[in-house]
Parts: structure tokens; sequence; C-alpha cells
């Protein structure tokens, strides 16, 4: 999952960044508007968090930039003002909510899934899928209430497939969410995680919900709410 | 009575018109009158002497010619006539054109004096004018009246009146159109500055532009000078403030970043100070951006506001599918976009995080206030709990996330436009909270919109 983040302070970046990553996002940091407009029109990216005060092109600035260039991402706002004003504006350029500065890092990850869930059209943090389940903020998954253990990387995958249920996903495509855009990997390691993932759900409930669409990738086939 | 510089003007400029229009012909026709009254005395006075030129005396006694040398005297249809009276009163002679004069005139004897006098006929067939002077034949005195009909005086006089009205209704008219052009364009630079006054309230426009009459100049300059001091130091306060918010939150979120490696009693007592501190800095910061300006004078209308920040609202709460709606008509307040947005923004956020699906907004509009009301279905607020949770900080919704200064923050700016928020139970369940701000008087917003 590419987040960009767009923060002009170093240290809150640097923190933002680390967390984020610890989380299992792959981040996409920059330090002013300009750099975060490029990264937007080069990278895929999920979701945003912009700080409204930035160097260079504001966040106003570039939350318009963003949504004229028919990105449809969503968009959280950082804002140390927090006045109405400033997040009215913000809302009505295209960003979707926002975080008023100093924020617990907890609640601006429970936004962050709020945005994606919604972006994928969930609108509760508990995904269902038949016998299946997905905690999104807890990051936990479920056969017929009972706990999974997955790796942090097979949750990954399986939240992707989860969030993109009925559509065929591309090795190429989850690689990019597990280890971002840069890092150059084989795709026998999205073939061998799935497969490990597969015999986890299988065992536990007899089923197996991740389909191989030849050449084209994976589609998670059961309908998820 | 507070009326406007522009009836002020209108109401003098149509009483002094009205006297004129009342005055002016009395006064016409008075001179006119006379004018012509003095006319018909000279030219009686004339025939009398005329009748007296053509009289001779034999043996002590007043002798008359048969016929007068003026023929309109020897005439039965004219209307001048003349007669001759003795001491006793008696007729002694009177001309052919007389014969029908039946006045009830009797003539007064005063030495040295002619009377002019208006008589009417006894048988209601017009009115004379009557000159009557006393002469002395020998040792008689005898009076020679002469006497004409007041037929084409009267015609004269009803004539120039006639004129007199319509020259004075177009010279009425006329003026009227030139008085009301001539305040209409003596006003403009007043309109000009009111309309400069209320583009830069808008914030349309930096300053009062352009040259005024010396009367309006040094208002405009004044008010430029106050303009450019009170929006110095606005700027100044919001900058400084904004500053040291900037400077202070960014650490404040890394103190609460950097804190979680801590352990759980220290990480719970800083965290707890930083958040003291944001609510602070966030209470201070916010008050500055919506300060309020020296004067509030253009009345703002409150639906586009309001629907703004609910449909915001609806995005940042969109999981929650609230059905809001927002029935305020044209309401209008006297607050500024900044002043309502904190206002609205603070109160809506509250009714949407807490409401369980329904927001209703609505409002009443007072002489001089309008009442807006914002509902909602959520837990609403124990009486017991609502005049703490209007103080700064105070916060009843401990369950959920927020800077827990925004009803403090509501509160105190309302207090400063001698409005009011009030906490009352709603007939959808949840807290209905109710905000009194100022509006503009009925009567001066309609006048205002001429």
């Amino acid at each position: 999952m590419n987040v960009l983040i767009a923060e002009d302070n170093n240290l809150l970046r640097h923190h933002l960044v680390e967390r984020l990553t610890g989380s299992g996002y792959q981040v996409l940091a920059a330090g002013d508007g300009r750099e975060a407009q490029h990264l937007s029109r080069e990278y895929t990216v999920e979701i945003a968090i912009i700080d409204l005060g930035l160097p260079a092109m504001d966040g106003f600035e570039l939350i318009r930039s963003i949504r004229t260039d028919g990105k449809a991402f969503p968009i959280l706002v950082l804002t140390a003002r927090g006045n109405w004003q400033d997040k009215v504006e913000a809302l009505q350029l295209g960003a979707d909510d926002y975080v008023v500065k100093p924020f617990q890092f907890e609640e601006l990850e429970a936004r962050l899934n709020a945005l994606l869930r919604r972006a994928a059209g969930f609108t509760r943090p508990r995904i269902e899928a038949g016998v299946f389940a997905l905690d999104l903020n807890r990051r936990q998954a479920f056969v017929a209430n009972e706990l999974v253990a997955l790796t942090a990387f097979e949750y990954r995958v399986l939240e992707y497939l989860m969030l993109h249920h009925k559509q065929t996903v591309s090795k190429e495509k989850l690689l990019v969410q597990l280890y971002g855009p840069d890092e150059e990997r084989d795709d026998n390691v999205i073939e061998v995680l799935v497969g490990r993932l597969r015999r986890k759900l299988e065992a536990a409930s007899g089923i197996n919900p991740i389909t191989t669409v030849r050449s084209r990738g994976y589609l998670f086939d059961v309908p998820c709410h | 009575m507070n009326l406007s510089i522009r009836l002020r003007l209108l109401l003098t400029a149509s009483l002094t018109l009205g006297g004129f229009a009342i005055l002016f012909p009395l006064s016409q026709i008075a001179t006119f009158s006379n004018t012509l009254e003095e006319g018909e005395l000279k030219r009686l006075a004339a025939d009398a002497r005329t009748v007296l030129a053509a009289a001779g005396v034999e043996k002590d006694r007043l002798v008359m010619p048969d016929a007068m040398e003026n023929p309109r005297f020897n005439q039965l249809e004219s209307d001048l006539i003349a007669l001759i009276f003795d001491e006793r009163g008696e007729v002694v002679w009177r001309s052919s054109s007389s014969r029908h004069f039946t006045p009830d005139y009797q003539p007064h004897y005063h030495r040295d004096e002619v009377v002019f006098t208006r008589l009417p006929m006894m048988d209601g067939a017009g009115d004379y004018f009557i000159h009557d002077w006393d002469v002395e034949v020998g040792d008689k005195t005898y009076s020679i009246v002469t006497g004409d009909r007041t037929t084409n005086f009267d015609s004269s006089l009803r004539t120039y009146q006639r004129q007199l009205r319509l020259w004075l209704i177009a010279g009425l008219g006329s003026l009227l159109v030139l008085l009301a052009g001539g305040l209409s364009w003596a006003l403009r630079p007043l309109r000009r500055i009111y309309r400069q006054v209320i583009a830069v309230e808008r914030g349309h426009m930096p300053r009062l532009e352009g040259e005024y009459p010396a009367e309006l100049e040094r208002l405009a300059r004044g008010l430029n000078s106050l303009l450019a001091g009170e929006r110095s130091r606005r700027k100044q306060y919001q900058t400084k403030v904004s500053d040291l918010a900037h400077g202070l939150k960014t650490p404040l979120a890394v103190i609460s970043e950097t804190c979680r490696n801590l352990p759980h009693d220290q990480r719970h007592i800083l965290e707890d100070q930083v958040q003291r501190m944001n609510q602070l800095v966030n209470f201070h910061l916010q008050r500055a951006m919506a300060a309020r300006p020296a004067w509030v004078i253009t009345p703002l209308p409150l639906a586009p506001v309001l629907e703004k920040l609910c449909g915001s609202l609806d995005k940042v709460y969109h999981d929650k599918n609230i059905a809001w709606d927002v029935d305020i008509g044209a309401t209008e307040v006297l607050v500024t976009e900044p002043e309502a947005l904190e206002i609205f923004g603070n109160l809506l956020d509250n009714a949407f995080r807490l409401c369980l699906g329904r927001v209703q907004v609505s409002a009443r509009a007072g002489e001089d206030s309008a009442i807006v009301r914002i509902e909602d279905d959520g837990p609403g607020v124990p009486e017991n709990l609502r005049q703490r949770i209007l103080e700064r900080g105070g916060r009843a919704d401990t369950q959920n996330a927020g800077q827990g200064i925004g009803l403090g923050l509501v509160v105190e700016m309302l207090a400063e436009m001698d409005g009011k928020l009030v906490i009352d139970d709603s007939v959808l369940g949840g807290a209905a909270f109710c905000v009194r701000l100022p509006a503009m008087a009925k009567a001066a917003t309609s006048f205002l919109r001429h």
C-alpha cells in the first residue's frame, strides 16, 4: 500500500515514515509540495498525507493539483492551525479527512485505514466474506471468528486482495504493495506468499478463496462486504 | 427618528418647494391684482377729470352738455358710467350709459380724498369699480362718481391665475427633476464611500480609493488610516499566534510521537501535558484566526456557510451516512465568514460526531438577532453538564477524540459579539445547540438594499 507523505518537518516526517513502514505501508516521503506533486505523478499512490503548511507549493495547491491531474486516491490533511476555514477549504478542494497536529499516531493510522476502506467501498472496519473476516484496525484475519495466525506480509497480501475483491490483482501490483516501487524482486516471492496464505485459509475453512487467473494474477473470489 | 440623509434632503426640499408653491402664486396674484386696480383707478380718475372739464357753471348751478366728448358715456350699453351727486346725496347729473346703473351707493364727502372701491350691483348683474372725487364749484361741493364694470378686470385676473398655475406646475416639475438629479449627484460620493466600505469589509478592497469631496476626503483618509492600523494589528496578532502555533505544534507532535518509547506512567504524564499545551495553542490560534474586525456592517447570508460546513463534515463522517438538513431560509447575521465558520464548524462537528444519523439546522429571525438551532439525534447533554461543557476545555464526550476547546471558543466569540449559546433538548432525541447572533434590524436591511 503506497502512502505519499508531504511534511516539511524532518523529524515528524521521519517518525511518520518509520511508523507507517512498520505498519506495513510503502512510504513515499516528500519535504515540500513540488516534490510531493512529482511523486504523485510518477508513482501509483494509494493514499496521501499532506501537511497544509508546505514550502514551495502549499498543501492547498498540492491537493488542487492532484485532483486536477485526475487522481482519486484519498487525501488526509495534516494541519497545525486547526481553524475551520483551512479545514473546509482543504476538504472542498478534494481532501477527504483532516487530523490536527499534534496527533496520536494511532489516530492517524485509524483515519488512514478508514479512508482506504472507504475508497475500496467498505463502510466498516471489519470486512466479511463468508466465513472469512478481516479487522482492518487490529490487522487480524479470522476464519469463522477464529483468529488465523498470519505473518505481516501474508496479512498485507490478504488485505489487498480482499479490499480489491472481485478484481484480478497482478503479481507486480502485489510486489509494489509489499516492497515499494523501487525494489527489484522476483515474482516467485509472491507465488510463495500466496501459496502459504492459501494453505492457512484452506486449513481453517476448507475453502480456497484465492483463485489464480492465468498470466494475469490473483483474485479473491468471495464477495466482501 | 433615524432618517437617511437622502430622505432628509428630499423632505427638506419637498417642504421648501411646497411652501414656495403656496406662497409664490399668492404673492404674484396679489401684486398683479393691485397693478390692475391701480390702472382702473387711474383710468376712472382721468374719466372723472373729463366729466369735470365738460361741466359748466351757470348761476351757481352746474350745467352739463347733452353729449359727452367720450362717446362711451353716451352709449346706453356702455360699461363706463358717470354720475354727479350734490351735497345732499341727490344725483344732479348722470351719463346716458348709467341709465341701468342702480347702485346702493352714497358718496362720502371727504375733502382731498378720493374713494376707490368695488361695488356689487343690487340686481346681482356684476360688480363695478367706483371712483368718487369731490370738487367744489362756487360754494357748493359735488361728488363726481365714475365707474366701470369689473368684467375685464376679473377676466384678466383669471387668465393670469390660469397661466401662473400652468407655469408653476411646469416649473415645479422641472425643479423636482433637477433636484432629484442634483441630489443623486450630490450624494454620489456618499454612496461610493458606502459601497467601498462594504467592499473593504468583505475583503474585496484593501482601502477606500479615489478622490472625494473636501467634506469626505478627511473622513476617507481617517478611515483608511484606521483600517490600515487595525488590519496591521490584526495581521500581526494572527501571524504571531500562527507562527507560535506552527513553532509549537510540530515539536509537540514529535514529543508525542517520541514518548511512546517511555514507560507507561511517564508516557501518560507527558502525553497529558502535551495535550494541555496543545489545547492552549489551539484555543488562541483559532481565536486569532477568527479575530473580529473593527466593524461588521454587512449581513452575511448563513445558508451557504452552513451548507459548505455540512458538506465538508459529511465527507469526514462519510461512514455514518448522516442525513443532514439545513433549513434556514435567507437568514443573515452580522458576523464575518471566518467567525461563522469557527462558531458553526465547532458546533456542527460536535453534532456530526455525536449523532446517530441525523443532524438538523433551523433558524428563526428576530428584530435585531437571529437564532440558529443545531440539533442531532445523539445522546444529548444532561442538564447538570450543560454549563460545564460550555467552559473552555470542558468536555462531556470523553469517549470521542477532540480538542475539547471548541465550545469554550464558541462561547467566548459569541460573548464578544453580544451573542449567546444555550444547550437544550432536541425533538430528534439528542442535543439542541441554540446560537443567538446579532442581525441587522429589518428596517435597516431594507434601507441598505435600496
